[in-house]
């Protein structure tokens, strides 16, 4: 699982904000369809700038926070005790 | 001779800037100011053109300066005594120290906008330390991007830079490509400034430094200076519903409990600026000892935030949003595990931002610690919240205009950026590897196994010689299996470089802790708890010769700097 990013294609206007605002690649935008989509939702941030900047509100991240990563707070866990 | 053009779009220009945040663009908008007549060029793989590019527009837009109540002087000492201890640039610090005022109205005449009192005197909040904290919008980015692009200044987006190219031992250029389309491009430039920030190993949200700046000038031949400090560490949020939000803790640092008892207080007691390895060191001792789980107390935080913090309403708009998104708990009291950031950011410059590679420069997060200007942190300092914005644009504005005399000088002579046809088709092949590989491991597994490496707390923050041999010989492990990723697309390809910078960059970092044999600042040894200003100050650089990592040792000029440990103790 991944966060999602999901797109009201009905409101959206097409003028690619979202996809110019994302920092790190994760809104591309679908040359076939015309429209933005989540290409790299496991990439994102949850800067939450795309929201901010769509002109119609058509744009939303759900974040999955069990989707990422997380090292072992500790390396030797034998030393953590119970 | 053959074509350059049939390997990839080929660019020319007087003054390549690599990063188009805040610090590449201070630097861009200043060179360019310096010198009209000189062509400036600014890459970035975001959309810089528009100024969504860096972390800056990510931020909580706070902007640490010496405000007209403080003495920069008493700011000088400050630093020195309680969070640089001594291994600062002292001529540097000050210049920060004295320029800071300036740099606040020098930035909002580019448009960035800072909260003002009536009157137009700047707004801040007031610390019991020699600054204050004003508030910025965070779309500084945006304003400073149409500026520079009034002034002349070229961006070309969505373009990520692979390597630096040399010629006669100085700097010729950078190649990289596109992350959308893959298209290869060559860009020939006789000084380069790198501002394409630090190391953050992909951790925690929103510190998106990929180290891909510090690793390009690692491989040029580039001295790294400081890299023993690039460990900051903040405490994330435990959400009992099983999982872990990697932001958002952070001002717990002072209000950390164990079994009721504050322990923030027991083991670094009094008013912090913000983190340090000792806090991270009092949630480490306190699990160990079976206190655990370690909570942090945000009711106690929200009494005393207010005096700190003042937030431009855009930040706090964004803040907001972002909250809601993080499931916020009834309860302001919540389980806390150390949560590392990184912040590796070891390019060695000097006053004017050179590297010590001819023809290259460099700004920002790539080189904050480098600069030695903080001293023993992770620059900028870690210990003050909002002096991320303030390093940007202080590096940027040096390095800029020198840079410009520079490419200028260079013209006079007829000097040019030049790439060599054998070196970029061999760079080319380079970098595509990963797209022509059946099978391999993905890049995103090869991050993780650093994560495993450096990002536990009782290896990147409480060290010991026995643990960081062990993170070692994981990262020389993980160095060898990275030869041989397979990216699925232009996107996974990028983060191929990340994930050869991330490997790369730990091992700078561990090599230079084992050698520092004491602790200072955000280097916490166990086996060596003491800070030894007989032996240790000195600065650990870091280089490569001949592919191996060499570590030596550089005095620091103590004789020329007019504030000593002993005369202070």
């Amino acid at each position: 699982m991944a966060h999602s990013i999901r797109i009201d294609f009905d409101a959206c206007t097409g003028c690619r904000e979202c996809v110019d605002s994302c920092f790190v690649d994760v809104i591309r935008w679908d040359e076939d369809k015309d429209a933005p989509f989540g290409a790299y939702p496991e990439d994102c941030q949850v800067c939450c700038v795309c929201e901010k900047v769509c002109p119609v509100q058509a744009i939303e991240i759900i974040p999955d926070w069990k989707s990422k990563y997380i090292p072992e707070p500790v390396s030797e866990k034998e030393r953590c005790g119970p | 001779m053959t074509n350059l053009d049939s390997l990839g779009t080929v660019h020319s220009t007087d003054v390549l800037i690599v990063g188009g945040g805040a610090a590449g663009l201070s630097a861009a908008i200043t060179a360019k100011e310096t010198s009209p007549e000189l062509d400036v060029l600014v890459v970035d793989k975001a959309t810089a053109s528009r100024g969504w590019a860096g972390k800056s527009a990510r931020t909580a837009g706070l902007l640490s300066f010496v405000t007209e109540q403080d003495d920069p002087e008493a700011f000088v000492r400050y630093c020195l005594e309680n969070i640089g201890f001594y291994l600062n640039d002292q001529l540097l610090l000050r210049e920060f120290a004295f320029s800071s005022r300036p740099i606040t109205e020098r930035i909002s005449s580019w448009g960035v906008e800072i909260l003002r009192r009536e009157g137009g005197v700047i707004d801040y909040a007031k610390w019991p330390f020699p600054w204050g904290t004003a508030s910025i919008n965070p779309d500084m980015c945006t304003r400073m991007a149409a500026y520079a692009r009034e002034l002349g200044v070229r961006i070309i987006d969505k373009v990520v830079i692979a390597d630096l190219m040399k010629y006669e031992n100085r700097i010729s250029g950078a190649v990289g490509f596109n992350i959308v389309n893959g298209t290869y491009h060559i860009f020939e430039a006789a000084t380069v400034i790198l501002a394409n920030g630090s190391q953050n190993y992909d951790m925690t949200l929103r510190w998106c430094g990929t180290g891909n700046g510090v690793a390009a000038a690692y491989w040029a031949g580039a001295e790294m200076r400081n890299a023993e400090f690039g460990n900051m560490c903040d405490f994330s949020r435990v959400d009992p519903r099983g999982w872990v939000i990697t932001a958002g803790a952070h001002t717990a640092h002072d209000y950390l409990y164990a079994k009721g008892e504050n322990i923030s207080q027991k083991y670094r007691p009094g008013l912090h600026s913000s983190m340090d390895p000792i806090a991270v060191l009092a949630w480490y001792r306190e699990t160990l000892a079976g206190n655990g789980p370690i909570e942090a107390h945000l009711d106690a935080f929200a009494a005393e935030s207010g005096k700190f913090f003042k937030f431009h309403p855009e930040a706090l708009e964004r803040q907001s949003r972002i909250l809601k998104k993080s499931a916020p708990l009834d309860s302001q009291r919540f389980e806390v595990i150390p949560g590392f950031i990184g912040e590796l950011s070891c390019v060695k410059v000097d006053h004017q931002m050179r590297t010590t590679v001819p023809g290259l420069f460099a700004v920002g997060d790539v080189s904050g610690s480098g600069s030695a200007r903080a001293g023993a942190v992770p620059a900028p300092p870690a210990k003050i919240h909002g002096t991320g914005l303030l390093n940007a644009f202080f590096m940027g504005m040096k390095g800029g205009p020198a840079a410009a005399i520079h490419a200028r000088a260079l013209k006079t002579y007829s000097i040019q950026g030049k790439a060599d046809y054998d070196q970029v088709a061999a760079l080319k092949e380079k970098v595509y590897a990963p797209m022509n590989l059946k099978d391999g491991i993905s890049p995103r597994d090869v991050i993780h196994k650093v994560q495993d490496a450096i990002a536990p707390a009782d290896r990147g923050v409480i060290k010991s010689e026995e643990r960081m041999k062990k993170a070692l010989d994981e990262i020389t492990k993980i160095r060898r299996e990275s030869d041989a990723m397979k990216a699925k697309d232009f996107h996974d390809l990028a983060k191929c470089l990340d994930a050869q910078s991330m490997p790369l960059c730990a091992e700078m970092f561990f090599r230079s802790s084992l050698i520092r044999t004491e602790s200072r600042g955000f280097h916490y040894r166990e086996d060596y708890p003491e800070m030894d200003n007989k032996n240790w100050l000195k600065w650990i650089i870091v280089k490569d010769e001949g592919g191996n990592m060499m570590v030596s040792t550089e005095d620091i000029p103590m004789h020329r700097y007019p504030y000593k440990p002993d005369r202070l103790a």
